[in-house]
Protein backbone atom coordinates (compact mmCIF):
# COMPACT_ATOMS: atom_id res chain seq x y z
CA UNK A 1 0.00 0.00 0.00
CA UNK A 2 1.24 3.38 -0.94
CA UNK A 3 1.48 6.22 1.55
CA UNK A 4 -0.71 9.26 1.20
CA UNK A 5 1.17 12.15 -0.11
CA UNK A 6 0.77 15.27 1.98
CA UNK A 7 -0.41 18.03 -0.27
CA UNK A 8 1.36 21.32 0.10
CA UNK A 9 -1.27 23.87 1.28
CA UNK A 10 -1.79 26.80 -0.98
CA UNK A 11 -1.39 30.01 1.00
CA UNK A 12 -3.01 32.10 -1.68
CA UNK A 13 -6.56 32.95 -0.63
CA UNK A 14 -9.02 33.71 -3.35
CA UNK A 15 -10.34 37.21 -2.75
CA UNK A 16 -12.79 37.26 -5.65
CA UNK A 17 -15.96 36.33 -3.65
CA UNK A 18 -15.08 38.90 -1.01
CA UNK A 19 -14.64 41.49 -3.71
CA UNK A 20 -18.04 40.53 -5.11
CA UNK A 21 -19.76 40.98 -1.78
CA UNK A 22 -18.09 44.32 -1.25
CA UNK A 23 -19.20 45.53 -4.63
CA UNK A 24 -22.77 44.54 -3.77
CA UNK A 25 -22.62 46.40 -0.47
CA UNK A 26 -21.17 49.42 -2.18
CA UNK A 27 -23.94 49.46 -4.77
CA UNK A 28 -26.54 49.10 -2.03
CA UNK A 29 -25.30 52.07 -0.05
CA UNK A 30 -24.95 54.17 -3.17
CA UNK A 31 -28.51 53.46 -4.24
CA UNK A 32 -30.30 53.41 -0.91
CA UNK A 33 -28.66 56.36 0.75
CA UNK A 34 -28.97 60.05 0.33
CA UNK A 35 -26.12 62.27 1.38
CA UNK A 36 -26.54 63.80 4.79
CA UNK A 37 -26.75 67.53 4.43
CA UNK A 38 -24.59 69.37 6.89
CA UNK A 39 -26.73 70.81 9.65
CA UNK A 40 -26.09 74.32 10.90
CA UNK A 41 -26.13 73.16 14.50
CA UNK A 42 -25.83 69.82 16.20
CA UNK A 43 -29.27 69.00 17.53
CA UNK A 44 -30.43 65.94 19.40
CA UNK A 45 -34.11 65.61 18.65
CA UNK A 46 -36.36 64.04 21.30
CA UNK A 47 -37.75 60.54 20.79
CA UNK A 48 -41.36 60.08 19.81
CA UNK A 49 -43.58 57.15 18.91
CA UNK A 50 -44.90 59.06 15.92
CA UNK A 51 -43.73 57.25 12.78
CA UNK A 52 -44.84 59.64 10.05
CA UNK A 53 -42.04 60.23 7.57
CA UNK A 54 -41.34 63.71 6.33
CA UNK A 55 -41.08 64.18 2.56
CA UNK A 56 -37.56 64.97 1.44
CA UNK A 57 -38.16 68.09 -0.64
CA UNK A 58 -39.54 71.59 -0.13
CA UNK A 59 -38.87 71.83 3.56
CA UNK A 60 -38.00 74.88 5.55
CA UNK A 61 -36.34 73.66 8.72
CA UNK A 62 -36.09 75.81 11.79
CA UNK A 63 -33.12 74.66 13.87
CA UNK A 64 -33.15 75.63 17.50
CA UNK A 65 -29.89 74.90 19.27
CA UNK A 66 -29.46 74.39 22.96
CA UNK A 67 -27.10 76.54 24.91
CA UNK A 68 -24.03 74.60 25.98
CA UNK A 69 -24.36 72.62 29.17
CA UNK A 70 -28.12 72.97 29.32
CA UNK A 71 -27.84 76.50 30.67
CA UNK A 72 -31.43 77.73 30.55
CA UNK A 73 -30.55 81.41 30.86
CA UNK A 74 -28.19 81.43 27.86
CA UNK A 75 -29.59 82.48 24.51
CA UNK A 76 -30.01 79.69 21.96
CA UNK A 77 -29.38 80.14 18.24
CA UNK A 78 -32.08 79.86 15.61
CA UNK A 79 -31.23 78.94 12.03
CA UNK A 80 -33.48 78.71 9.00
CA UNK A 81 -32.51 76.09 6.44
CA UNK A 82 -34.12 75.69 3.07
CA UNK A 83 -33.39 72.52 1.11
CA UNK A 84 -33.93 73.99 -2.34
CA UNK A 85 -30.90 75.73 -3.86
CA UNK A 86 -32.64 77.76 -6.64
CA UNK A 87 -35.10 79.18 -4.13
CA UNK A 88 -32.29 79.99 -1.72
CA UNK A 89 -30.59 81.98 -4.49
CA UNK A 90 -33.79 83.80 -5.34
CA UNK A 91 -34.35 84.58 -1.68
CA UNK A 92 -30.78 85.65 -1.04
CA UNK A 93 -31.00 88.13 -3.92
CA UNK A 94 -33.95 89.95 -2.43
CA UNK A 95 -33.25 89.54 1.27
CA UNK A 96 -31.66 92.97 1.77
CA UNK A 97 -34.78 94.71 0.50
CA UNK A 98 -36.98 93.25 3.24
CA UNK A 99 -37.62 95.59 6.13
CA UNK A 100 -35.29 95.04 9.09
CA UNK A 101 -33.19 92.64 7.03
CA UNK A 102 -30.92 95.42 5.71
CA UNK A 103 -28.72 94.78 8.71
CA UNK A 104 -27.82 91.29 7.52
CA UNK A 105 -24.17 91.30 6.49
CA UNK A 106 -23.15 90.43 2.94
CA UNK A 107 -20.94 87.62 4.27
CA UNK A 108 -23.96 86.06 5.92
CA UNK A 109 -25.91 86.22 2.67
CA UNK A 110 -23.03 84.61 0.77
CA UNK A 111 -22.86 81.95 3.45
CA UNK A 112 -26.63 81.44 3.11
CA UNK A 113 -26.22 80.79 -0.62
CA UNK A 114 -23.48 78.29 0.08
CA UNK A 115 -24.80 76.42 3.09
CA UNK A 116 -28.53 77.16 2.59
CA UNK A 117 -28.74 78.10 6.27
CA UNK A 118 -29.12 81.51 7.81
CA UNK A 119 -28.95 82.54 11.42
CA UNK A 120 -31.70 84.86 12.57
CA UNK A 121 -31.61 87.27 15.45
CA UNK A 122 -33.47 85.93 18.47
CA UNK A 123 -33.41 89.27 20.27
CA UNK A 124 -35.43 90.76 17.45
CA UNK A 125 -38.00 87.97 17.72
CA UNK A 126 -38.45 88.70 21.41
CA UNK A 127 -38.78 92.44 20.73
CA UNK A 128 -41.25 91.80 17.93
CA UNK A 129 -43.47 89.66 20.14
CA UNK A 130 -43.69 92.50 22.62
CA UNK A 131 -44.65 95.11 20.05
CA UNK A 132 -47.95 95.72 18.33
CA UNK A 133 -49.07 93.41 15.56
CA UNK A 134 -47.56 95.43 12.74
CA UNK A 135 -45.96 94.04 9.62
CA UNK A 136 -43.27 96.73 9.50
CA UNK A 137 -41.72 95.60 12.77
CA UNK A 138 -41.70 91.92 11.86
CA UNK A 139 -38.51 90.13 12.80
CA UNK A 140 -36.09 88.66 10.26
CA UNK A 141 -37.48 85.26 11.17
CA UNK A 142 -41.01 86.22 10.11
CA UNK A 143 -39.86 88.21 7.09
CA UNK A 144 -37.84 85.34 5.68
CA UNK A 145 -40.55 82.74 6.21
CA UNK A 146 -43.16 85.03 4.67
CA UNK A 147 -40.86 85.64 1.71
CA UNK A 148 -40.31 81.90 1.18
CA UNK A 149 -44.06 81.36 1.27
CA UNK A 150 -44.53 84.12 -1.32
CA UNK A 151 -41.92 82.55 -3.60
CA UNK A 152 -43.68 79.19 -3.38
CA UNK A 153 -47.06 80.78 -4.08
CA UNK A 154 -45.63 82.51 -7.15
CA UNK A 155 -44.14 79.25 -8.42
CA UNK A 156 -47.46 77.49 -7.95
CA UNK A 157 -49.39 80.28 -9.60
CA UNK A 158 -47.05 80.23 -12.59
CA UNK A 159 -47.23 76.43 -12.85
CA UNK A 160 -51.03 76.60 -12.74
CA UNK A 161 -51.00 79.18 -15.54
CA UNK A 162 -48.90 76.95 -17.75
CA UNK A 163 -50.75 73.77 -16.96
CA UNK A 164 -53.95 73.76 -14.90
CA UNK A 165 -53.35 70.16 -13.77
CA UNK A 166 -49.88 70.81 -12.44
CA UNK A 167 -49.27 69.41 -8.98
CA UNK A 168 -48.71 72.06 -6.37
CA UNK A 169 -45.40 72.30 -4.62
CA UNK A 170 -46.19 72.45 -1.00
CA UNK A 171 -43.78 74.14 1.37
CA UNK A 172 -43.62 72.51 4.76
CA UNK A 173 -42.21 74.03 7.85
CA UNK A 174 -40.38 71.77 10.26
CA UNK A 175 -38.96 72.55 13.66
CA UNK A 176 -35.89 70.64 14.74
CA UNK A 177 -35.06 71.42 18.27
CA UNK A 178 -32.92 69.86 20.94
CA UNK A 179 -34.36 67.74 23.73
CA UNK A 180 -33.18 70.16 26.36
CA UNK A 181 -34.31 73.38 24.74
CA UNK A 182 -36.40 75.27 27.27
CA UNK A 183 -40.05 75.65 26.39
CA UNK A 184 -39.73 79.45 26.47
CA UNK A 185 -37.70 79.31 23.24
CA UNK A 186 -40.10 76.88 21.57
CA UNK A 187 -42.95 79.14 22.61
CA UNK A 188 -41.23 82.09 20.96
CA UNK A 189 -40.85 80.17 17.70
CA UNK A 190 -44.41 78.80 17.80
CA UNK A 191 -45.94 82.18 18.62
CA UNK A 192 -43.96 83.87 15.87
CA UNK A 193 -45.22 81.28 13.41
CA UNK A 194 -48.73 81.80 14.66
CA UNK A 195 -48.42 85.55 14.03
CA UNK A 196 -47.77 84.95 10.35
CA UNK A 197 -50.57 82.41 10.01
CA UNK A 198 -48.32 79.39 9.77
CA UNK A 199 -50.37 77.10 11.93
CA UNK A 200 -49.44 73.71 10.53
CA UNK A 201 -45.96 72.49 10.93
CA UNK A 202 -43.89 69.43 11.70
CA UNK A 203 -41.85 68.69 14.75
CA UNK A 204 -38.87 66.52 13.87
CA UNK A 205 -38.24 63.64 16.23
CA UNK A 206 -36.28 60.41 16.52
CA UNK A 207 -38.23 57.17 16.40
CA UNK A 208 -38.94 55.53 19.72
CA UNK A 209 -40.89 52.29 20.11
CA UNK A 210 -44.26 52.21 21.83
CA UNK A 211 -43.84 51.33 25.48
CA UNK A 212 -45.10 47.85 26.31
CA UNK A 213 -47.89 47.66 28.84
CA UNK B 1 21.34 30.31 -25.38
CA UNK B 2 17.77 29.55 -24.84
CA UNK B 3 15.95 31.26 -21.98
CA UNK B 4 13.65 29.17 -19.97
CA UNK B 5 10.07 30.32 -20.35
CA UNK B 6 8.57 30.91 -16.94
CA UNK B 7 5.03 29.68 -16.50
CA UNK B 8 2.87 32.74 -15.86
CA UNK B 9 0.60 32.72 -12.85
CA UNK B 10 -2.91 33.46 -14.10
CA UNK B 11 -4.22 34.40 -10.66
CA UNK B 12 -4.60 38.06 -9.89
CA UNK B 13 -4.24 39.23 -6.32
CA UNK B 14 -7.54 40.82 -5.31
CA UNK B 15 -6.49 41.97 -1.87
CA UNK B 16 -5.79 45.62 -2.79
CA UNK B 17 -9.11 45.78 -4.58
CA UNK B 18 -10.93 44.47 -1.52
CA UNK B 19 -9.09 47.01 0.61
CA UNK B 20 -10.25 49.81 -1.58
CA UNK B 21 -13.83 48.51 -1.64
CA UNK B 22 -13.88 48.32 2.11
CA UNK B 23 -12.82 51.95 2.30
CA UNK B 24 -15.51 53.03 -0.14
CA UNK B 25 -18.20 51.06 1.68
CA UNK B 26 -17.19 52.62 4.98
CA UNK B 27 -17.25 56.06 3.41
CA UNK B 28 -20.74 55.65 2.03
CA UNK B 29 -22.01 54.08 5.22
CA UNK B 30 -20.89 57.05 7.24
CA UNK B 31 -21.91 59.76 4.81
CA UNK B 32 -25.41 58.70 3.88
CA UNK B 33 -28.65 58.58 5.75
CA UNK B 34 -30.92 55.68 5.04
CA UNK B 35 -33.90 56.72 7.09
CA UNK B 36 -35.87 59.90 6.66
CA UNK B 37 -36.39 61.73 9.91
CA UNK B 38 -39.60 61.06 11.79
CA UNK B 39 -42.03 63.85 12.26
CA UNK B 40 -44.99 64.77 14.35
CA UNK B 41 -47.59 66.90 12.66
CA UNK B 42 -49.31 69.53 14.72
CA UNK B 43 -51.86 72.15 13.92
CA UNK B 44 -52.05 75.13 16.24
CA UNK B 45 -55.09 77.37 16.51
CA UNK B 46 -54.85 80.74 14.77
CA UNK B 47 -54.56 83.80 16.95
CA UNK B 48 -57.12 85.64 14.83
CA UNK B 49 -60.06 84.00 16.55
CA UNK B 50 -61.42 85.55 19.70
CA UNK B 51 -59.65 84.57 22.88
CA UNK B 52 -63.00 83.63 24.44
CA UNK B 53 -63.93 81.12 21.77
CA UNK B 54 -60.58 79.45 21.99
CA UNK B 55 -60.51 78.69 25.66
CA UNK B 56 -64.08 77.51 25.81
CA UNK B 57 -63.62 74.03 27.11
CA UNK B 58 -66.23 71.94 28.80
CA UNK B 59 -64.73 72.18 32.26
CA UNK B 60 -66.28 68.93 33.43
CA UNK B 61 -64.21 66.98 30.93
CA UNK B 62 -61.10 69.13 31.05
CA UNK B 63 -57.79 67.66 32.17
CA UNK B 64 -55.04 70.22 32.61
CA UNK B 65 -51.44 69.07 32.46
CA UNK B 66 -48.79 71.38 33.88
CA UNK B 67 -45.21 70.74 32.77
CA UNK B 68 -42.67 72.02 35.25
CA UNK B 69 -38.90 72.17 35.49
CA UNK B 70 -36.76 69.07 36.09
CA UNK B 71 -39.18 66.89 34.10
CA UNK B 72 -41.93 67.15 36.71
CA UNK B 73 -45.57 66.91 35.65
CA UNK B 74 -48.72 67.87 37.50
CA UNK B 75 -52.34 67.54 36.49
CA UNK B 76 -55.80 68.47 37.67
CA UNK B 77 -59.25 67.66 36.45
CA UNK B 78 -62.10 70.09 36.06
CA UNK B 79 -62.29 73.82 36.58
CA UNK B 80 -59.18 75.91 37.28
CA UNK B 81 -61.02 77.31 40.35
CA UNK B 82 -60.98 73.88 42.02
CA UNK B 83 -57.43 73.16 40.93
CA UNK B 84 -55.90 73.66 44.37
CA UNK B 85 -57.73 70.66 45.84
CA UNK B 86 -57.44 68.54 42.70
CA UNK B 87 -53.84 68.90 41.70
CA UNK B 88 -51.54 65.86 41.79
CA UNK B 89 -48.03 65.14 40.71
CA UNK B 90 -47.48 62.40 38.13
CA UNK B 91 -44.43 61.10 36.28
CA UNK B 92 -43.40 60.51 32.67
CA UNK B 93 -42.85 56.92 31.58
CA UNK B 94 -39.30 57.84 30.61
CA UNK B 95 -38.58 59.35 34.00
CA UNK B 96 -37.78 57.52 37.19
CA UNK B 97 -40.78 57.25 39.47
CA UNK B 98 -40.10 58.32 43.00
CA UNK B 99 -42.47 57.75 45.89
CA UNK B 100 -45.95 56.45 45.20
CA UNK B 101 -46.77 58.61 42.20
CA UNK B 102 -48.93 57.47 39.33
CA UNK B 103 -47.76 57.80 35.76
CA UNK B 104 -49.27 60.36 33.43
CA UNK B 105 -50.02 57.48 31.09
CA UNK B 106 -52.09 55.67 33.69
CA UNK B 107 -54.00 58.81 34.68
CA UNK B 108 -54.89 59.77 31.11
CA UNK B 109 -55.94 56.24 30.22
CA UNK B 110 -58.27 56.18 33.19
CA UNK B 111 -59.66 59.60 32.34
CA UNK B 112 -60.45 58.54 28.80
CA UNK B 113 -63.61 56.39 28.57
CA UNK B 114 -63.02 55.82 24.85
CA UNK B 115 -59.52 54.38 25.34
CA UNK B 116 -60.45 50.70 25.07
CA UNK B 117 -62.71 51.23 22.09
CA UNK B 118 -60.17 53.27 20.16
CA UNK B 119 -57.40 50.81 21.05
CA UNK B 120 -59.50 47.94 19.68
CA UNK B 121 -60.06 49.84 16.44
CA UNK B 122 -56.34 50.42 16.16
CA UNK B 123 -55.30 46.80 16.78
CA UNK B 124 -58.00 45.57 14.38
CA UNK B 125 -56.65 47.94 11.76
CA UNK B 126 -53.09 46.75 12.24
CA UNK B 127 -54.21 43.13 11.90
CA UNK B 128 -56.16 43.94 8.74
CA UNK B 129 -53.27 45.86 7.29
CA UNK B 130 -50.90 42.96 7.98
CA UNK B 131 -53.34 40.56 6.35
CA UNK B 132 -53.53 42.86 3.32
CA UNK B 133 -49.77 42.87 2.74
CA UNK B 134 -49.15 42.30 -0.94
CA UNK B 135 -52.62 43.30 -2.04
CA UNK B 136 -53.30 46.31 -4.23
CA UNK B 137 -52.28 49.72 -3.00
CA UNK B 138 -55.81 51.03 -3.43
CA UNK B 139 -57.25 48.35 -1.17
CA UNK B 140 -54.76 49.19 1.58
CA UNK B 141 -55.49 52.89 1.26
CA UNK B 142 -59.20 52.17 1.61
CA UNK B 143 -58.54 50.23 4.82
CA UNK B 144 -56.49 53.14 6.13
CA UNK B 145 -59.10 55.75 5.27
CA UNK B 146 -61.83 53.71 6.94
CA UNK B 147 -59.65 53.27 10.02
CA UNK B 148 -58.87 56.97 10.32
CA UNK B 149 -62.50 57.93 10.15
CA UNK B 150 -63.58 55.37 12.75
CA UNK B 151 -60.59 56.06 14.96
CA UNK B 152 -61.06 59.83 15.00
CA UNK B 153 -64.74 59.45 15.67
CA UNK B 154 -64.11 57.14 18.63
CA UNK B 155 -61.41 59.40 20.02
CA UNK B 156 -63.55 62.51 20.07
CA UNK B 157 -66.94 61.09 20.99
CA UNK B 158 -68.95 62.62 23.82
CA UNK B 159 -67.45 62.19 27.26
CA UNK B 160 -63.83 62.00 26.15
CA UNK B 161 -61.49 64.33 28.01
CA UNK B 162 -60.26 67.61 26.63
CA UNK B 163 -56.63 67.90 27.55
CA UNK B 164 -55.04 71.29 28.06
CA UNK B 165 -51.26 71.19 28.06
CA UNK B 166 -49.67 74.10 29.87
CA UNK B 167 -45.89 74.03 29.81
CA UNK B 168 -44.01 76.42 32.04
CA UNK B 169 -41.02 78.25 30.60
CA UNK B 170 -38.63 76.03 32.52
CA UNK B 171 -39.92 72.78 31.02
CA UNK B 172 -38.08 71.36 28.02
CA UNK B 173 -39.00 70.52 24.46
CA UNK B 174 -38.59 66.85 25.32
CA UNK B 175 -41.32 67.17 27.97
CA UNK B 176 -43.68 68.67 25.41
CA UNK B 177 -43.00 65.93 22.86
CA UNK B 178 -43.45 63.24 25.48
CA UNK B 179 -46.77 64.75 26.54
CA UNK B 180 -47.91 64.88 22.91
CA UNK B 181 -46.87 61.23 22.61
CA UNK B 182 -49.10 60.39 25.57
CA UNK B 183 -52.01 61.93 23.65
CA UNK B 184 -51.36 59.41 20.88
CA UNK B 185 -50.79 56.52 23.26
CA UNK B 186 -53.89 57.24 25.31
CA UNK B 187 -56.03 57.84 22.21
CA UNK B 188 -56.95 61.36 23.18
CA UNK B 189 -58.54 63.28 20.33
CA UNK B 190 -58.93 66.73 21.78
CA UNK B 191 -55.93 68.57 23.15
CA UNK B 192 -54.43 72.04 23.02
CA UNK B 193 -51.14 73.61 24.01
CA UNK B 194 -51.64 76.92 25.76
CA UNK B 195 -49.28 79.09 27.76
CA UNK B 196 -49.56 78.82 31.52
CA UNK B 197 -51.47 81.63 33.20
CA UNK B 198 -50.83 83.28 36.55
CA UNK B 199 -53.58 81.42 38.38
CA UNK B 200 -52.20 78.03 37.33
CA UNK B 201 -48.66 79.07 38.17
CA UNK B 202 -49.81 80.13 41.66
CA UNK B 203 -51.67 76.84 42.18
CA UNK B 204 -48.60 74.94 41.09
CA UNK B 205 -46.26 76.90 43.37
CA UNK B 206 -48.56 76.48 46.36
CA UNK B 207 -48.92 72.76 45.75
CA UNK B 208 -45.17 72.29 45.47
CA UNK B 209 -44.73 73.99 48.85
CA UNK B 210 -46.95 71.40 50.52
CA UNK B 211 -44.96 68.47 49.18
Amino acid sequence: MGRFKIKKADLFIDMTPMSDVMLLLLTFFLMAGTFTKPEPVQVQAPGSISDIKIPSTDILTIYVSTPKGGNVAAVPDIYLTLDNAPIVNQLAGGIKKLPLCGKIKQEDIDEFKKSQSIKVSIGEMVADRGSQDDATTDSQFKQIIKQVRTIYNDINKKAKGDNPDATERNLRIAIKSDKNTPYSTIKLVMNSLQDIQENRYNLLTELKSRPTE
Amino acid sequence: MKTKQKKMNARVDFTPMVDMMMLLVTFFMLCTTLAKPQTMEIAMPTNKTEEKNRSQVDTKEAVTILLDENNRVFYYKGKPADAASNIHEVYFLSGKPSGDLKSLHEVLKKANPAYEKAEKIRTDYEARLNAAVGSAKGAREAIQAEFEEKFNEAKSEKGTPQVIIKPTDASTYDNLIETLDEMTLCNIGKYVIVPIDEADQATLDNYKKTL
